[in-house]
């Protein structure tokens, strides 16, 4: 059974009567990536500074590693949505503060700094001020800030918002990597991050969890259709109308590519029609060129469970 | 001890690698070369006795000075740190709350103790020309530290209210304000106990009887609870974060 080693237990949050966290209970465990995710203002940067230790909550239990949040300082490398970083300071001297104010050994502090910088791909520019970086670089700084002292769990709150695509393609290595020795709870808006990083999600909405679980458990529970694709060469209209004919079909959706035709068969009901599907298309004389299973859409979920105007959808 | 000594050189670093500290430096060593020189034309053309004169004078326009420059140093301290989210590197980290107003504290008193060691100039074109100098100047010179440090006391906590830099500033200039009017009401006051009380916690009085060569162990008494309490209510303020 896997270690938990983060644990909210429904934990509130009030601010001068403005309730922020009405229910947050889930848990992160040993050497996983746990995505956040919510719509702006659902409580997650909250969350994230509680479990940091940068405020406390009003009500319920946190536990980071068995101990309160409080004691675990040194324990996680917190990364806020806004990098927190000195800009007239070089990147060195910056991170050589960093290590020593949060008590790296002498002996250990040249090998976990260069560790981190390269990890995070910085070396190159370690002499040079951080007021003086892109955006991008600011961030991979802030990263390597939570990595010098060598944390086992990493916190970071949006850390791929603003990044141009290299940079984004290059932290998504980063978190790859990195799951190996840290457990990683990060949020983030975009679903397919979360999707190819995490092995579980917390969906939270206006300061309370709507689900917790693997993103496998929670496609297979809220997943209620499947859809397939088809590329073919050519369809005609006679031929569309025969297909829309078959009784797991609830309805088809085509569209023009270059070179051929997409359709979208979106079925009843979760079975495997694929084989179902081939049969039907050669039997219509069209001509298959491709065809799959589209992946369980984490967005229409994610969607569906945080619409503002279906209040009773936060129960599911 | 060693992580303190991390965010004092730190923050050293921060204001002599801007021109701030070179600026203000300037400009408090123009002001007090310019004044020290007209007090000096003032005592000769006059019967009083020169060297007390001077340095009571001279003394007492360095603190008036550092009065408007304490804050422009201090406002930064812990209002920058929460306009740039830095903060939380240091919350984080293994300094504890009141490691972290001491070390901004030091930082910014070195700062001041640096302005005050230019100013030795002035005693020393007096040793040089013949005078003597005596307890005087060093006891000037020791009021003047405990008078700055309890500046950079009040101009920390102010800064520590407010992301707002230029507010922080205002913020200490006001309670500055305050305790300089504990002062003239006890001038005014007819109840002699009250107007004992409001001449005790006046600091301008603690810092007369030191630039008088008189300073008493109740001035070291009330310089020290003066700068602990303002270092309290700092470390408090950045406690306040969990309530």
């Amino acid at each position: 059974m896997n270690q938990e080693i983060i644990k909210l237990n429904q934990v509130a949050k009030e601010y001068a009567q403005t309730l922020a966290l009405t229910n947050i209970s889930f848990s992160v465990f040993k050497n996983q990536v746990h995505g956040l995710l919510g719509p702006n203002g659902a409580g997650k940067t909250t969350t994230m500074n509680i479990l940091a230790g940068l405020i406390s909550p009003t009500r319920g239990e946190v536990w980071v590693d068995g101990k309160s949040p409080g004691q675990a300082k040194g324990l996680i490398g917190y990364l806020p949505e806004n990098p927190p970083l000195y800009l007239d300071m070089t990147v060195i001297s910056f991170l050589n503060f960093v290590s020593t104010i949060y008590g790296v050994p002498e002996k250990l502090k040249k090998k976990l700094i260069d560790k981190a910088m390269e990890k995070t791909n910085i070396a190159d520019i370690s002499h040079r001020l951080i007021g003086n970086l892109s955006k991008g670089l600011k961030q991979r700084v802030a990263m390597s800030m939570t990595l010098v002292f060598d944390p086992p769990i990493l916190i970071w709150d949006e850390p791929m918002v603003g990044l141009d695509p290299k940079s984004l393609n290059e932290i998504r290595k980063l978190i790859i990597d990195l799951k190996n020795d840290h457990t990683i709870l990060f949020s983030s808006h975009n679903l397919r991050d979360v999707q190819v990083l995490c092995s579980d999600i917390s969906i939270i909405q206006k300061g309370r969890v709507l689900v917790s679980d693997t993103i496998e458990n929670i496609e297979q529970k809220y997943q209620t259709k499947k859809v397939i694709k088809a590329v073919v060469s050519n369809i005609e209209k006679f031929q569309v109308d025969r297909l829309k004919d078959l009784n797991y079909v609830q309805n088809i959706e085509v569209s023009k590519l270059t070179g051929g035709h997409q359709i979208l068969f979106n079925l009843f009901d979760k079975k495997e029609r694929r084989g179902d599907i081939s049969q039907a298309l050669v039997g219509a004389g069209v001509e298959l060129l491709a065809l799959e299973t589209m992946e369980t859409d984490l967005e229409n979920i994610f969607l569906k469970m945080t619409d503002a105007n279906k209040p009773e959808q936060a129960r599911l | 001890m060693k992580i303190l000594w991390a965010l004092i050189i730190k923050e050293l670093k921060s204001y002599f690698l801007s021109p701030l500290a070179y600026i203000l430096s300037a400009i408090f060593i123009f002001l007090t070369g310019w004044s020290f020189y007209n007090i000096l034309e003032i005592v000769n053309s006059s019967g009083q006795d020169p060297i007390e004169t001077l340095i009571t004078g001279h003394f007492s326009n360095i603190n008036t000075y550092l009065m408007f420059m304490v804050p422009l140093v201090t406002m930064r301290l812990f209002s920058e740190e929460k306009k740039m989210q830095t903060l939380q590197v240091l919350l984080l980290s293994k300094l504890d709350h009141f490691s972290i107003v001491l070390g901004k504290f030091t930082a910014a008193f070195l700062v001041f103790i640096f302005m005050l060691g230019i100013s030795l100039i002035f005693p020393l074109i007096l040793w040089f020309s013949g005078q003597s100098l005596g307890i005087l100047v060093w006891s000037a010179y020791l009021g003047t530290l405990l008078n700055v440090a309890c500046y950079v006391s009040v101009g920390i906590f102010s800064s520590v209210l407010t992301k707002n830099q230029l507010l922080s500033a205002l913020i200490s200039f006001l309670i500055f304000f305050i305790f300089y009017l504990f002062a003239w009401s006890a001038y005014t006051s007819e109840n002699q106990f009250v107007a004992n009380i409001l001449q005790y916690l006046s600091i301008g009085s603690h810092l007369q009887g030191a630039l008088s060569g008189l300073i008493q162990s109740y001035d070291f008494v009330f310089f020290g609870s003066f700068i602990a309490f303002f270092l309290f209510a700092t470390k408090k303020s950045l406690e306040s974060r969990f309530w």
